[in-house]
C-alpha cells in the first residue's frame, strides 16, 4: 500500500513525509488570558482588552473553560493529560503581536502523546500519533492590502485561545494528511471544543514536507504555514514535493525555510527569509505560576466525554449493520450522525443510511447547504423510508418525492406521505392493472416479442415500457414477473 | 558551554577606589570576560530590535562582556539537582471563569496610538 | 502653615479626624511646597486641580463621618503606577504621552480610601536604576546634601518618592522595589522604605520591569505610617495570577513596642571585610538596641548570599528584555519612523530607551538566547533557589534578620553613572530578599560622618509584615533618628 504514494522522479521513486501542526481555535465566550469575547466578524478593535493590547502593566489570567477544552481534546485523541504544565513566552516582533510574545506551552505542553486512526480509502484505516497539544495565544490580524506603504492592524482576535496539535511525521500522501486533518475536526466537533471552521480560520495548518527515498533517512523540511482548506493542502503538499523532488534531482539541497501557499496558482514561496534572525528566547512566563491540575478535575471532564467518532463509527457497524465506509461518511461530522440516528429510529438502518447518503447529503452538497439548513427534517426521511419500505412507493419514486420536498417549490417541506397522496404516486400493486398494461406492450410490439425470445435479456425493455406507462408507480418486481410470465421466458 | 572562564580582572571594570571596590572584591568580580564581540553584539541588538550603528558596536561589545564577566561567577556554585526557581510564589494558578466581562471600548484602546487608520492601528507596510 | 507639612501621614490623620484641620488645607500645603521644590525635580507631573478635587471630596466624606483610613492624605505616585486620564511614562521616552485609560489596583486602593494624588514622582527608568539618574526628566536631588553641600542621589529607582517624602513634598509616597528601589532610597533620605512580601500588594497597572521580583510599597515618614500605607495597597487582586488570596491584617496593631524573645538573626554573610566602618558600627548598634529590647540575637549564615547579585543581574533583565517587548510604537508612545517595520521598530526603540535599558534589555536578550539559556537562565533559577532555601533553614534558628540597607550612604550625583556594575552593587543588601519574595523595610538609624543618614534593614518571612514592622518600630524607636535635610532648595 505504501508504495502506491511514492512519487515517481526522473531518478527514481520519492517518498512524501508529512507532519502537522494544527492550529484549532478553543470554542470558548472569552480569550484565553482576558475577559475580551471571542466571536468572529466583530468591528475592528472591539473585542480587545487592555490585556490583549498589552497596555503597561496588564497581566494575564488563564481562563478555565479553555483549560477544560484542552483537555477534553487531549482525552479525545486518547493522550496523555499533564497534569502540571508550564506556560512559557514566545518572543518575537510583529505588529499583531502585542506584547511581542505569544504566551504558549513549550517544554511542558498540557497535553502530551497520543493517537488518531484516521480514515483512508476502501475503509482502511491508519494510526497517526499525535506529540503534544498546547495551549497558546492566536495573535491579531494584519491587514496588508488596504494601503500602498502602511499596514492595518485589528487586534480582536490578539489573544484567543489556540491549541496546537502537533503530529508525528507519520503521513506519507496528501490523501492521509487530508484525512488526517478531517479526522482532527471531526474529534474536535464532536467534543464541541472546537467549531472546526476552516474559512473563518478556526482550524488551520502549519504542513511540514519532507521528501526521501524510500528507506532513507528523513529529509530537510519545508514549513508551510497557515493552509486553511483541505483542498489547499493537498494542493500544496504535492507541489511542495515536486518542488523539493526536482530541485534534489538537479542536484540542489532543500533550504530549511518556512514558506506559504498561495492558492491563487497553487504553488508555495518562501516566505521573506528571515529565519537566521529568529531566536525565540523561550522561558517561563513570570506573570503566571504554573497549571496544577486535579486528577479529579480531568475525570469530570472524562466522565462528561461524548461519544467519539471511532466509537461511534464502531457502533453504527455494530448495531446497525452499516458497511465501514457508510459508517464513516456518517460520522465524519456529528451533526450527519445525530441526523442518521434520528431518521433511523425505528426502521431499516441500512435503507435509512442509504437514503441519508444517497439523498440527503447529495443534495446538501449540490445546494450548498450544512445539514441545519436541509429542507428536509430527519423525521420526513424516516416516512420515506417508511412508505419504501411498506412497498407504498418504489425506490425510484421514493427518490422522486424526495427531491420535491427538498426543492425550492409548492412540495418543498411537505411530509413525503401527502406528496404521495396528492400526485397518486402510490406503488401499483394490483395485478389486474399491471397485467392490462403488461398485455398492451406486447400487443403493441410483436416485432420485439419476436426479439424477446430469442433474447432473453430484451424482457428489460418490456419492464422499462411498463413501468413508463404506469408512471412508475406499478411494483416493478411485480411488473418484472408478469412480463417474464407472458414473454414465456420464466 | 558558552560561558568562557573569567579572564584576569581588567583595569577600567572596577577602577573605583574606597568602600566599593572592596565590596567588588569581596564579591570576587573577574573582569572582561570576552564572551561578546561585535558580531554577537550585533545579533543581540538585532533580536532586542534595538538600532544599534557599527561604531557603537565594540563599546556595546564590551559593556555586555563586563557585566557577563560579572555574573559568570554564577558557574563557580554547584547547582546539580537544583530545580530552578521561577517565582516566590508557591501556589497553583487560580483560573477564572468563561465570563466576557472586558473589551468593547476600541476608542480606549487605539487612543494612545502614534497612528492609526479608521478603527486600526497603522504601521509601516509588512512584507511577508 | 509649613506645620502642616511637617506631619505625619498618622498625625495628619488624627488631625483630619478630629477636624483640627481640612483635607483641602493639607493638600494645598504641600501643593504649595511642591511648587517651590523644582530644584530637587521630584514631581515629574504635579496634578494640582485633581489634588483639590480629591480634597474637597474627602473633606465631605469627612464632614458626613465617611472618612476612609487614608481620607484626605495627599500622596506621590512613582510614575511607574498606571493612573487612569494622568501621562504614565515610567519616565522613558519609549511612552511618550501615554495616558493610561485605566488605574492601577495599588493606587485605585488608596484613592478608594480616601488618598490624595499630587502628582506622579521620578524614577530610574524602568525603575532600571539606583541613583535616578536615568530618568527622562533627568535625576532627582536628594535634599540631604554633602560635604560642601554637594549636590547627591536621592536612591533609586524610587529616588522621586524618597526625596519627596524627606523633602516633605506630600505626607508618603508609593514606590516599587525590584532589587532595592524602595529600600536603597529609603536608606539614602533618612526615611522609611517597606517592601512588602511577593504577591501582597497587586503588579496589575504597575509598569513591569522584572515580574517576578517587581513589588510595590510605601516610602514614608515613620513605620507606622508604612503600616498604615501597606494596609491600604495590600489585598488580593483577581485580575494578578501571581497574587494570593491571603486577609489583610490590622499591620498598624502590630506595632506594640514589644519583641521580647524574637530571635533576630545576623547573617555572617553581610559582615563583610572592608565595610565602612560607620556601616558597621550602626549595625552593632541596632544589634544592641534589639538586644536591648528584650530579643535573643542569632548568628545565622546565608551562604549563596554573595551570588545574589549576578543572579538577579540575569533573572531581572531577561525578564524586563520580554516585558520591554511591548514598547514598539505600534499602539501607544512615540514611534520613530522607518523605512519598514523592522526599521520602525529599531529607531523607534533606540530613541526611545535610555543606555541603562539598553543594555539590560541587550544583557537578557542575551542570557534567554538559544546556546544560552541554560548556561545563564537556567543557573541563575537554580541559584535563586538555592538564595531562597539559604533563607528557609536561616528562619529555623530566627524570626527576623537584621542587616544594613547599604553599602554606604548617599553619593554624589553623577559619581557612578560611568559604570554600571559599580551601580549594581548599591543592591548588595538588598535583592537577597527580592529574588526569596520576602519581606524587607529599611529604617533610619543614624548618620555618618558627613551627617548622611544611613539605614538598617530588616527582613522578615514570608507575609510576615507584622512582626517585621514590630521590630522596625523598635529599631525607629530606639535610633530616635530626628535628622531631617534643611529647605536649601526651596525658591
Amino acid at each position: 500500500m505504501a508504495n502506491s504514494d511514492l512519487i515517481s522522479g526522473a531518478t527514481g521513486d520519492w517518498e512524501i513525509v508529512l507532519g502537522l501542526e494544527i492550529h484549532a481555535q478553543v470554542s470558548s465566550n472569552a480569550k484565553l488570558f482576558s475577559g475580551a469575547a471571542t466571536e468572529f466578524g466583530a468591528e475592528p478593535n472591539s473585542q480587545v482588552s487592555l490585556v490583549d493590547a498589552a497596555m503597561p502593566g496588564m497581566l494575564p489570567v488563564i481562563n478555565e473553560k479553555c483549560v477544560e477544552q484542552a483537555v477534553r481534546t487531549g482525552l479525545g485523541l486518547k493522550a496523555q493529560i499533564n497534569l502540571y504544565s508550564v506556560f512559557d513566552r514566545k518572543n518575537y516582533f510583529y505588529p499583531d503581536l502585542p506584547q511581542g510574545y505569544q504566551i504558549s506551552q513549550f517544554q511542558q505542553p498540557i497535553v502530551g502523546e497520543g493517537a488518531i486512526d484516521i480514515d483512508l480509502d476502501e475503509g482502511t484505516v491508519k494510526q497517526i500519533r499525535i506529540e503534544r497539544l498546547h495551549l497558546e495565544q492566536d495573535a491579531g490580524k494584519s491587514l496588508h492590502d488596504q494601503h500602498p506603504n502602511m499596514s492595518f492592524v485589528d487586534l480582536n482576535r490578539s489573544g484567543v485561545a489556540l491549541m496546537e496539535i502537533v503530529s508525528y511525521p507519520d503521513m506519507r500522501s496528501a490523501a492521509e494528511a487530508q484525512a488526517y486533518v478531517k479526522k482532527i475536526r471531526a474529534i474536535v466537533r464532536s467534543l464541541g471544543t472546537c467549531d472546526g471552521n476552516m474559512e473563518q480560520g478556526s482550524l488551520r495548518a502549519d504542513v511540514n514536507v519532507s521528501v526521501r527515498r524510500p528507506g532513507d533517512e528523513l529529509g530537510t523540511r519545508c514549513e508551510i504555514k497557515n493552509v486553511n482548506s483541505i483542498r489547499f493542502i493537498g494542493q500544496a503538499i504535492e507541489h511542495e514535493a515536486r518542488r523539493q523532488i526536482d530541485i534534489i534531482e538537479d542536484g540542489g539541497t532543500i533550504l530549511q525555510e518556512t514558506r506559504l501557499f498561495d492558492p491563487k496558482n497553487g504553488e508555495t514561496r518562501s516566505m521573506r527569509s528571515k529565519e537566521e534572525a529568529h531566536d525565540y528566547r523561550y522561558f517561563p512566563d513570570p506573570d503566571l505560576l504554573p497549571l496544577s491540575l486535579t486528577q479529579d478535575f480531568v475525570d469530570r471532564i472524562a466522565d462528561s466525554l461524548p461519544e467519539l467518532p471511532d466509537d461511534k463509527k464502531a457502533r453504527f457497524i455494530n448495531d446497525y449493520g452499516l458497511s465501514a465506509y457508510d459508517a464513516g461518511v456518517l460520522v465524519s461530522e456529528s451533526e450527519n450522525a445525530a441526523f442518521f440516528e434520528q431518521a433511523a429510529q425505528g426502521r431499516d438502518a441500512k435503507a435509512t443510511a442509504n437514503m441519508v447518503i444517497g439523498s440527503v447529503f447529495a443534495g446538501l452538497n449540490k445546494a450548498g447547504l450544512s445539514i441545519a439548513e436541509s429542507p428536509v427534517t430527519a423525521a420526513q426521511v424516516g416516512q420515506l423510508v417508511d412508505l419504501q419500505s411498506d412497498g407504498t412507493v418504489s425506490s425510484r419514486i421514493a427518490k422522486e418525492v424526495f427531491e420535491l420536498m427538498f426543492e425550492d417549490g409548492e412540495d418543498q417541506g411537505k411530509d413525503p406521505a401527502v406528496i404521495v397522496e396528492e400526485k397518486g404516486l402510490k406503488q401499483v400493486t394490483d395485478t389486474g392493472a399491471i397485467e392490462a398494461a403488461v398485455d398492451a406492450v406486447i400487443e403493441a410490439n410483436p416485432d420485439k416479442v419476436e426479439q424477446a425470445r430469442e433474447r432473453p435479456k430484451m424482457a428489460g425493455w418490456f419492464v422499462g415500457q411498463v413501468m413508463q406507462e404506469t408512471g412508475g408507480k406499478a411494483n416493478p418486481q411485480a411488473v418484472n414477473a408478469l412480463v417474464m410470465q407472458k414473454l414465456g421466458l420464466d | 558551554m558558552a560561558i568562557n572562564k573569567a579572564i584576569a580582572p581588567a583595569n577600567g571594570v572596577l577602577r573605583r577606589a574606597g568602600g566599593f571596590a572592596s565590596f567588588a572584591q569581596l564579591f570576587r568580580i573577574k573582569g572582561l570576560n570576552m564572551s561578546v564581540d561585535e558580531k554577537m553584539a550585533r545579533r543581540i541588538a538585532m533580536l532586542s530590535r534595538i538600532g544599534v550603528n557599527d561604531e557603537q558596536l565594540p563599546a556595546l561589545a564590551n559593556e555586555l562582556s563586563a557585566i557577563l564577566g560579572f555574573v559568570e561567577q554564577l558557574s563557580e556554585v554547584d547547582t546539580t539537582d537544583v530545580k530552578p526557581l521561577t517565582s516566590a510564589v508557591d501556589s497553583i494558578m487560580r483560573m477564572r471563569a468563561d465570563e466576557v466581562n472586558d473589551g468593547g471600548y476600541p476608542d480606549d484602546i487605539l487612543k494612545n496610538a502614534p497612528e492609526k487608520d479608521d478603527e486600526y492601528f497603522a504601521v509601516p507596510k509588512v512584507v511577508e | 502653615m509649613s506645620e502642616l507639612t511637617e506631619l505625619t501621614l498618622a498625625g495628619a490623620r488624627d488631625a483630619l479626624a478630629d477636624k483640627q484641620i481640612t483635607a483641602r488645607e493639607l493638600t494645598e500645603a504641600h501643593l504649595a511646597r511642591v511648587a517651590k521644590a523644582d530644584a530637587l525635580n521630584a514631581y515629574v507631573l504635579q496634578t494640582p486641580e485633581l489634588a483639590l478635587q480629591m480634597a474637597d471630596a474627602s473633606d465631605a466624606r469627612l464632614a458626613k463621618g465617611e472618612a476612609g483610613k487614608l481620607e484626605g492624605i495627599p500622596l506621590g505616585v512613582k510614575d511607574l503606577f498606571c493612573t487612569k486620564g494622568v501621562r504614565t511614562t515610567a519616565c522613558s521616552n519609549i511612552l511618550g504621552d501615554f495616558t493610561p485609560p485605566y488605574e492601577s489596583t495599588v493606587t485605585a486602593n488608596l484613592w478608594a480610601d480616601g488618598a490624595v494624588m499630587l502628582g506622579k514622582l521620578n524614577n530610574d527608568e524602568f525603575a532600571m536604576g539606583s541613583s535616578n539618574e536615568t530618568s527622562r526628566f533627568g535625576p532627582v536631588i536628594n535634599p540631604w546634601r554633602g560635604a560642601g553641600d554637594s549636590q547627591l542621589v536621592p536612591g533609586g529607582s524610587s529616588g522621586g518618592s524618597s526625596a519627596a517624602v524627606a523633602a516633605r513634598l506630600g505626607v508618603a509616597a508609593t514606590a516599587t522595589d525590584t532589587g532595592g528601589s524602595i529600600r536603597q532610597p529609603a536608606a539614602f533620605t533618612g526615611t522609611v522604605g517597606l517592601k512588602p512580601t511577593y504577591a501582597r500588594c497587586s503588579r496589575w497597572g504597575v509598569v513591569a520591569f522584572a515580574s517576578s521580583l517587581d513589588q510595590a510599597g510605601p516610602i514614608t515618614q515613620t513605620v507606622q505610617d508604612a503600616a498604615i500605607m501597606l494596609e491600604s495597597m495590600a489585598g488580593f487582586d483577581a485580575k494578578d495570577a501571581t497574587s494570593i488570596e491571603r486577609d489583610v491584617p490590622n499591620y498598624e496593631a502590630a506595632l506594640t513596642g514589644d519583641i521580647r524573645g524574637l530571635r533576630v538573626g545576623i547573617p555572617a554573610e553581610y559582615r563583610v571585610d572592608n565595610m565602612p566602618s560607620e556601616i558597621e558600627e550602626l549595625w552593632q548598634q541596632g544589634i544592641d538596641w534589639l538586644k536591648q529590647a528584650g530579643a535573643e540575637i542569632v548568628d545565622v549564615s546565608l551562604p549563596h548570599t554573595k551570588y545574589a547579585l549576578p543572579a538577579y543581574y540575569i533573572i531581572a533583565p531577561a525578564e524586563a528584555s520580554s516585558n520591554l517587548a511591548r514598547y514598539d510604537g505600534v499602539r501607544y508612545g512615540m514611534r520613530e519612523n522607518g523605512a519598514d517595520i523592522d526599521d520602525m521598530y529599531a529607531s523607534t526603540r533606540a530613541a526611545g530607551f535610555g543606555d541603562e535599558v539598553v543594555r539590560r534589555i541587550m544583557v537578557g536578550t542575551y542570557a534567554l538566547s538559544a546556546g544560552y539559556y541554560d548556561a545563564y537562565y537556567v543557573k541563575a533559577l537554580q541559584v535563586r533557589r538555592l538564595i531562597a532555601d539559604d533563607f528557609a533553614k536561616a528562619y529555623e534558628k530566627c524570626d527576623v534578620l537584621l542587616t544594613p540597607t547599604t553599602p554606604s550612604a548617599a553619593f554624589p550625583i553623577g559619581d557612578q553613572t560611568k559604570d554600571a556594575l559599580q551601580m549594581y552593587l548599591n543592591d548588595v543588601f538588598t535583592v537577597t530578599v527580592n529574588l526569596a519574595g520576602l519581606p524587607g523595610i529599611s529604617v533610619p538609624a543614624g548618620i555618618d560622618a558627613q551627617g548622611l543618614p544611613l539605614g538598617l534593614q530588616l527582613i522578615g518571612k514570608a507575609f510576615g509584615e507584622e512582626e517585621l514592622l514590630r521590630v522596625a518600630g523598635v529599631v525607629e524607636e530606639a535610633a530616635g533618628f530626628t535628622g531631617k535635610a534643611d529647605d536649601w532648595w526651596s525658591v
